[in-house]
């Protein structure tokens, strides 16, 4: 797989974070918990070292393919910050707006 | 001479010059993506045409573009209603939870004569009447009941069988509709019972106070005898003939019944469906075996996996709907209850499919010694000797300080999904929910890893199924349709 090298029983996938932030990287791997075990290594040139562990208990994972839906799914962590940059503050507007006149805020100003 | 009329490109929209709205979007299959708004409105789309959308390519004459737009996924220089429209559908969505406390759950007894292999329940045997709830205690639980704002009440009365203490289940009846008679909320009374010990002087009582009757029905005979062992070995006999009696003196829709799945049952879904349409009822939940109580010592919560469970909805699922093509109308209620969230600006009071979670603020429970917990879930925790969730005792604690207490508070505010992690970013969050029981059942953590976690497995197969059917079936999509209330 491009990109990725064998380091013992890891797999390493280096990731340029002017390229992704290092917040999606991390909510990434936070997702793959149950098909791998990661660990992130930064590196002076804003380089991302992300080691996937497939010992003991994701021994029966498909590297090849749990690194492939990594890749994947930091596409869409990128994609998904967009959206929430551009989208946070309407929605702050919308959520505040919504319970402005809720009955739950004049329950407790009485 | 020029003419007088604008060339065509005068009318159409100014490219790039719509703002996003709020929405999460999650990969639905191998090609496509589903992308949700804040209220639960949906797009299914391609990768590409999300990343065209997002970043602000995708033509807006185009027909997906008027789709987002009408979806309130997207507002621009032609309109700039949405922000307003998602502002009352936020309100909508979120009403119940200022309703507050609805269901109040009474174990009027610990006693059973049943010894279901999976019961959630811790129970007791039948002679054990230190395992009674008092009339003091039901007083207080009374008391507490009706310091609920709610407008609608719903008590339920539980066990063990909870028909072995019938004389309390009166008792607390005609205390609650007399203080009614100030209180004008609208008050609707259940008994969950297995019907073995239904009289009719029972039967009499729930007519006269219109008590509606909910019962387990696990299948067909065998099945249902094999989960639910009783001295004689005749549930399911027993059962069929209290619904048809329960029936006859109340009226059919005063009956409902649920059954639970276990290990044996998952290869008989369509027995299991049968069963029911047998039995008149329309319509079944499809409910899988939850962590708690004596489902856990006895390892009954581990003889299926999430992927077992959803191979048996998603088959049960398709067997209804073919019923239905069919001209039998069937449905599966949990499948409706989803649907609910997912085409209609309304909410569900199901305490699992809410955020926060509907533990205490939804339902409540008293158990038979006073103790009050905020879901039946974490009575049975208590029941195998952890009593993290309970709020105190009807005998020692107001109503402030236990609804007040960290015992409720603390899973309560962990139980807010737009701020847990995967949850706060999850496509399907406007659908699901949050279950503190479940994760600190499973992961000893009210939040819980949802990497890691069943609930969250079984949930999201379960969005992706009914999406699925939406979306790629017509004839599915209208069946189930029919299946919300709009």
């Amino acid at each position: 797989m491009n990109g990725v090298v064998r380091d013992g029983d890891k797999f390493v996938l280096s990731v340029d974070t002017r390229v992704y932030s290092l917040e999606a990287v991390k909510k990434t791997a936070y997702k793959f918990a149950a098909a791998t075990s990661i660990i992130l290594q930064p590196r002076k040139d804003e380089i991302v070292r992300v080691l996937f562990n497939f010992a003991g208990v994701h021994g029966r994972s498909d590297p090849e393919g749990v690194i492939s839906d990594f890749c994947n799914e930091l596409l869409d962590q990128d994609l998904r910050e967009i959206i929430k940059r551009e989208t946070a503050p309407i929605r702050n507007l919308i959520l505040a707006h919504a319970f402005s006149r809720s009955s739950l805020v004049e329950n407790n100003e009485v | 001479m020029a003419s007088v009329f604008k060339d065509e490109a005068f009318f159409l929209p100014a490219e790039h010059t719509y703002s996003l709205l709020p929405f999460r979007f999650i990969r639905l299959d191998s090609d496509r993506y589903v992308a949700v708004n804040e209220v639960g409105e949906s797009r299914v789309l391609l990768r590409h045409e999300l990343e065209l959308f997002v970043k602000k390519r995708l033509p807006q004459t185009s027909s997906l573009y008027f789709a987002l737009k009408a979806s309130h996924f997207v507002e621009d220089n032609d309109s700039d209603i949405a922000p307003d429209l998602l502002t009352l559908k936020v309100r909508s969505k979120r009403a119940r939870i200022a309703r507050f406390t609805s269901l109040h759950m009474f174990v009027v007894t610990l006693r059973c004569n049943h010894s279901c292999r999976y019961c959630q329940v811790s129970r007791q045997s039948e002679d054990r009447s230190a395992y009674d709830m008092t009339e003091a205690t039901a007083d207080k639980a009374l008391d507490f009941t009706f310091r609920s704002p709610a407008p609608a009440i719903k008590i339920e009365f539980q066990g063990g069988e909870p028909l072995l203490n019938f004389d309390l289940i009166k008792y607390i009846v005609l205390a609650a509709e007399g203080r009614n008679t100030v209180e004008k909320r609208d008050l609707v009374f259940v008994i969950a019972t297995n019907l073995s010990f239904l009289t009719d002087e029972i039967l009499n009582f729930c007519r006269d106070h219109a008590i509606l009757i909910s019962t387990s029905l696990d299948g067909p005979e065998d099945l249902h005898n094999a989960n639910r062992p009783k001295p004689g070995n005749d549930s399911y006999q027993v059962t069929i003939d209290g619904i048809r009696r329960a029936r006859e003196a109340l009226g059919v829709d005063q009956v409902s019944a649920l059954m639970t799945t276990t290990k044996a049952s998952l290869l008989r879904v369509t027995e299991i469906v049968d069963e029911y349409v047998k039995q008149g009822f329309k319509g079944i939940f499809l409910r899988n075996l939850s962590p708690y109580g004596f489902a856990i010592k006895t390892r009954y919560f581990n003889a299926y996996d999430s992927d077992n469970w959803l191979n048996f909805y998603r088959r049960g699922l398709d067997y209804i709907l073919e019923l239905n093509q069919q001209g039998c109308a069937f449905t599966e209620f949990y499948t409706a209850t989803i649907l609910q969230k997912m085409l209609t600006p309304y909410e569900t009071g199901f305490v699992n499919l809410r955020s926060p979670a509907g533990i205490g603020i939804a339902g409540i429970i008293f158990n038979y010694n006073g103790e009050v917990y905020p879901s039946d879930e974490a009575r049975m925790k208590a029941e195998m000797g952890d009593k993290i969730f309970c709020m105190g005792n009807l005998t020692t604690e107001s109503y402030e300080q236990m609804m007040l207490s960290s015992a409720l508070l603390t899973p309560l505010e962990d139980s807010v999904a737009e701020s847990v992690p995967m949850c706060e970013e999850c496509a399907f969050l406007p659908y699901c929910g949050s279950d503190p029981d479940y994760h600190y059942a499973t992961q000893q953590d009210f939040v819980g890893h949802k990497a890691l976690s069943g609930f969250c497995k079984k949930k999201m197969g379960i969005f992706r199924y009914i999406i699925h059917k939406l979306e790629d079936n017509p004839e599915a999509r209208q069946i189930l349709e029919s299946w919300v209330n709009w």
